[in-house]
């Protein structure tokens, strides 16, 4: 962007590991230099990640009799969680479509933003399922070679590498694109264009698989369905927008950052699409369920209306349809792109709708009744809560970072020869 | 829940049969062990006493034993199991004899005065008419009877009470109560022979142990044959999760 | 992200700066020791051993020994028990089945309690293998099971349909397995390498019978309830963190004798056997009863059955 000539030149000369280690050091000073803004969200999300990461020490220690998950309902808030973090994690990739394959100039110069925000989601994912071990010191296992791999037979393994193989490629493009712009080159597409298009087959592996993961389990009728894959996507691919819209607009208010008004315009016009499609797909999941009937209609009779006197989760899923249903009328309104209030509502109502339907509306009546029909309740435990808390505040940070890092090496604000625009 | 009659055959304790079956049978176990091992010396001289016999018989006796064990070819001429003999290796609880009935009487000691069937039988002359306990006035006074359309004769023996009485007429030792029982209860009878009905322990390999099993009056009273009802131990204990929790309540 | 420093000059703001930093960074540092002292503390008590310990199918025979012994000194260290483990192994010729008599079956849940004592189940949240259901005569949909009765039994409408692990010949919980923790032994017995398994839960997410219990803590039994004959793959006492499951009693039926829970039941509704045997007992029932299997549509194979008398 700003590199002159001159510069490039003295670049060429350097050596490359010299070079990659001051990229890297210029990262580190980037990340820790901030505004007294910057340092009080970045003190905030510490002490809730700390508070997070206590709590988990605590339930190692202790088990996880600390959890209110049970024989019954084996699963709770941090796999609900972490099925709602590889959506956004995947949903990334619809600012990558556009950018990539769609040559959409103005969405390509922010694309780092989505990307980014994957590799955030994915080190949730990672910690949500560490969380959820009963023996994380035996995660070692887990690793090919090392441990035993049960792969092919185990959606799990497929989850293991489609999870890390997202990451890396994330990894790859962002850290190659930014050492690139670092050091004032153009990036060679030979060396990213190729993982890009890899990574949007695999963003829509990764919550593909998840979707698998429970899909695939003949005991649970309630996620025996082939249309839970689809679900899951359509439903990613609208709460991924509408955190990125959400980033964007934070971004674009406390950052020299230029975030103009068409990325957000056509993300909107992807929600507008996927939002409708999802609750197509709601309806769809809906009648199947009722109009049939019989034994197995009892999770989501559970779910939608309670069984038995029992109906925990009710206001819960009919928070997130009735929150789903506003977020569509407020996205379908034609101001929505002049009225930001309206489209950051609408963003925040979709993404609550969306994390409760994927987490609370599908893994908790997923056990509920049990496979001999017993019906065990379940409502998280404040440790649960913690945890969740903690890895949340923990991918803020790494997504506080990451932004950091990148958006002064993308505006030219840092380069090779600049430490930084303002302060040099 | 019914409760237990007053009178009772002595040597059937319902209450533990029932709810310490595994645990009656585990010491029987115990007991018949123990008692084996002193049978083991005669056992011993017996088999040696066999394994001469064996030896002075020569291998051409030996031969048709063998023959016999490849009897692939002689179709469908399978010798039909007749007796309700059970493999070796499986013992059933036997009562010990003839039954002694309690007079409701105690001794100086404090404990029950029983008599055998044949103290007062021997002279009191049998009513063939009588149609059930209730018409009794003498003794037998609370028995509390329900099983079919049977009366005291189908099964006790006005000519020795000491025994019991097939449906043909025949006597029948208290000991082998099961052929009784297996005259009406067939397919029960046939269940029981086979390992699908009646308590037991032990080993499922004969070959590695001995397996122990109840007899039908064990968890049967044969004046009363209906299992009795009782309260099931052991509740699961409610899950530990969010409060209202109504995991521990009847949902019906 | 531009610094805001302008009032003060450079070099005070960065050295005032710096300190800030220091500071926040010793904090930080404090906090996160104390945040995760819990854990180090736990990782004091994990032995290297217990860390490094191969899956039980790679482990020599000296190698099994010495976990053998070093678990066995543990249950002495911990529970005050003297116990011994053994690796039963499975007998050539023999295929295991389980049938159950569901007409002469009183609800009773004698075989729950056996299986509590016998494989030294965690008192305090009374765990058992296997769980009775009661059941609406006419009716085989499990969604009108109960298994919280408390009232004497066998009521007169309802019939009692004990579940534990069916031992499937195609077992959900083995395939979803991501680290081979759980596996399905030749005569039939699923097992799990306690020390092996991670604690993932998706076994007990895919097994569509509701056979398998996960250790939530460290189960806790008095030293003299201890059952001290126990199998490495069975009942030996449990760690933290893991997934186990009925065995069949491996430990005692690898060794010719019956399950516990068949010795407890007191109307002999219990039939056990060698399915590859033609005069056992499970096999006469599997040819003169009408069995059935638990959600046979699944395709799951249970080497479990039931059947009612005629």
């Amino acid at each position: 962007m700003n590199g002159d000539s001159q510069s490039t030149r003295t670049l060429q000369t350097t050596h490359f590991s010299g070079n990659y280690f001051r990229f890297l050091w210029r990262s580190f000073l980037l990340a820790t230099e901030g505004s007294w803004l910057f340092y009080t969200w970045m003190t905030l999300l510490t002490a809730v990640a700390l508070v997070g990461l206590n709590a988990w020490a605590v339930q190692v220690k202790e088990g996880m009799v600390l959890t209110n998950m049970t024989d019954h309902v084996s699963w709770g808030l941090y796999i609900a969680n972490f099925t709602f973090m590889v959506g956004l994690a995947a949903g990334a990739v619809m600012m990558v479509i556009p950018a990539y394959i769609y040559h959409d100039r103005r969405m390509h110069d922010v694309v780092i933003v989505g990307e980014l925000l994957a590799i955030a989601a994915i080190v949730m994912c990672l910690m949500f399922v560490v969380v959820d071990l009963g023996r994380p010191d035996r995660f070692w296992h887990l690793i090919p070679g090392i441990g035993r791999f049960n792969f092919p037979l185990s959606m799990l393994t497929w989850d293991v590498i489609v999870l890390n193989g997202y990451l890396l490629l994330n990894l790859h493009i962002c850290g190659y694109l930014l050492y690139m712009r670092f050091l004032g080159r153009q990036p060679n597409p030979k060396w990213y264009i190729p993982f890009v298009f890899i990574s949007i087959i695999w963003a829509i592996s990764i919550h593909t698989v998840t979707a698998f993961l429970y899909c695939g389990l003949g005991g649970r009728p309630f996620w025996n369905t082939a249309l839970l894959a689809p679900r899951f996507l359509t439903s990613a691919f609208v709460s991924g927008p509408a955190f990125i819209i959400l980033a964007l607009q934070i971004i674009r208010r406390t950052t020299s950052f230029h975030v103009g008004d068409g990325p957000i315009q056509t993300l909107v016009n992807i929600m507008r699409v996927t939002i409708l499609i999802n609750l197509l797909m709601i309806i769809s999941e809906i009648f199947t369920e009722f109009y049939t009937g019989g034994t197995h209609t009892s999770s989501a009779t559970y779910l939608y209306f309670g069984l038995h006197g029992h109906d925990a989760l009710v206001p819960w899923i009919w928070s997130s349809i009735v929150a789903t249903v506003l977020a569509t009328l407020f996205l379908l309104c034609p101001k929505v792109t002049q009225n930001l209030w309206m489209l950051d509502i609408g963003c925040v109502l979709a993404l609550v709708g969306i994390w409760i339907e994927k987490g609370m509306g599908l893994i908790i009546p997923g056990f509920i009744p049990s496979t001999l029909h017993e019906l065990v309740e379940y409502a998280p435990s404040l440790l649960e809560w913690k945890i969740t808390a903690g890895i949340w505040a923990a991918g803020l940070m790494v997504y506080t970072i990451s932004l950091k890092i990148a958006i002064p090496i993308f505006t030219g604000e840092t380069n090779l020869l600049r430490q930084n625009s303002k302060s040099a | 829940m019914r409760s237990l009659p007053p009178y009772r055959i002595s040597g059937f304790d319902e209450q533990k049969t029932l709810t310490e079956t595994g645990d009656t049978l585990k010491r029987w176990r115990q007991n018949t062990i123990g008692r084996r091992i002193g049978w083991l010396g005669l056992g011993l001289l017996l088999i040696g006493g066999l394994f001469t016999l064996v030896i002075w018989s020569g291998p051409n006796r030996a031969a048709p034993s063998e023959k016999n064990s490849s009897r692939a070819g002689h179709g469908p001429s399978e010798p039909i199991q007749t007796s309700d003999r059970l493999p070796k290796g499986v013992n059933i609880r036997q009562p010990d004899g003839p039954p002694r009935v309690a007079t409701g009487k105690t001794n100086s000691l404090g404990e029950p005065v029983t008599v055998q069937c044949a103290t007062c039988h021997a002279t009191t002359e049998s009513n063939h008419d009588l149609q059930g306990v209730k018409e009794l006035d003498e003794f037998h006074q609370g028995l509390e009877y329900q099983h079919g359309a049977l009366h005291c004769l189908s099964c006790h023996n006005p000519e020795d009470y000491n025994t019991l009485r097939l449906a043909n007429g025949r006597s029948l030792p208290f000991s082998k109560v099961k052929t009784l029982c297996a005259q009406c209860h067939g397919t029960q009878a046939r269940d029981y022979r086979n390992g699908s009905h009646g308590g037991m322990v032990g080993a499922w390999d004969l070959s590695q142990g001995g397996r122990y099993r109840n007899n039908c009056i064990d968890c049967h009273d044969p004046h009363h044959p209906e299992y009795p009802k009782l309260m099931p131990v052991f509740e699961p204990k409610p899950p530990r999760t969010a409060p209202s929790q109504p995991a521990n309540k009847e949902k019906h | 992200m531009s610094d805001t420093n302008s009032d003060s000059t450079p070099d005070q703001g960065t050295s005032r700066r710096t300190a800030m930093k220091a500071m926040g960074l010793t904090l930080g540092a404090a906090a996160f020791a104390k945040a995760i002292a819990p854990l180090t503390q736990w990782t004091a008590d994990l032995s290297l051993d217990e860390f490094l310990q191969k899956h039980y199918k790679e482990l020599s025979n000296d190698e099994l020994a010495n976990v053998i012994e070093r678990l066995e000194a543990e249950t002495k260290e911990e529970y005050g028990a003297e116990v011994e483990i053994n690796d039963y192994r499975p007998e050539p010729g023999v295929q295991f089945g389980y049938a159950l008599n569901l007409s002469i079956c009183i609800g009773c849940r004698k075989c729950a309690e056996a299986c509590h004592k016998e494989n030294n189940h965690d008192r305090a949240s009374q765990e058992s293998y296997i769980r009775v259901l009661e059941m609406d005569k006419g009716s085989t949909n499990l969604e009108n099971g109960n298994a919280n009765y408390k009232h004497p039994v066998p009521k007169s409408d309802k019939y009692y349909m004990p579940v534990q692990c069916q031992q499937c010949d195609y077992p959900p919980c083995v395939d979803v397995c991501p680290v081979e923790a759980t596996w399905k032994e030749n005569d039939g017995i699923v097992v799990v390498d306690y020390n092996w398994c991670i604690g993932c839960r998706y076994c007990e997410a895919a097994c569509p019978y509701h056979a398998r219990r996960f250790n939530w803590t460290k189960p806790q039994v008095p030293k003299d309830q201890i059952n001290p004959n126990q199998g490495y793959l069975s009942n030996r006492i449990r760690p933290q963190g893991a997934m186990e499951k009925c065995t069949f009693c491996l430990h005692r039926t690898r060794q010719g004798q019956m399950p516990a829970c068949l010795e407890a039941c007191p109307t002999g509704a219990r039939v056990f056997g060698n399915l590859l045997d033609p005069n056992s007992t499970i096999r006469w029932v599997l040819e003169n009863k009408r069995v059935f299997v638990l959600k046979e549509d699944l395709g799951t194979k249970p080497r479990f059955y039931y059947f009612f008398d005629e």
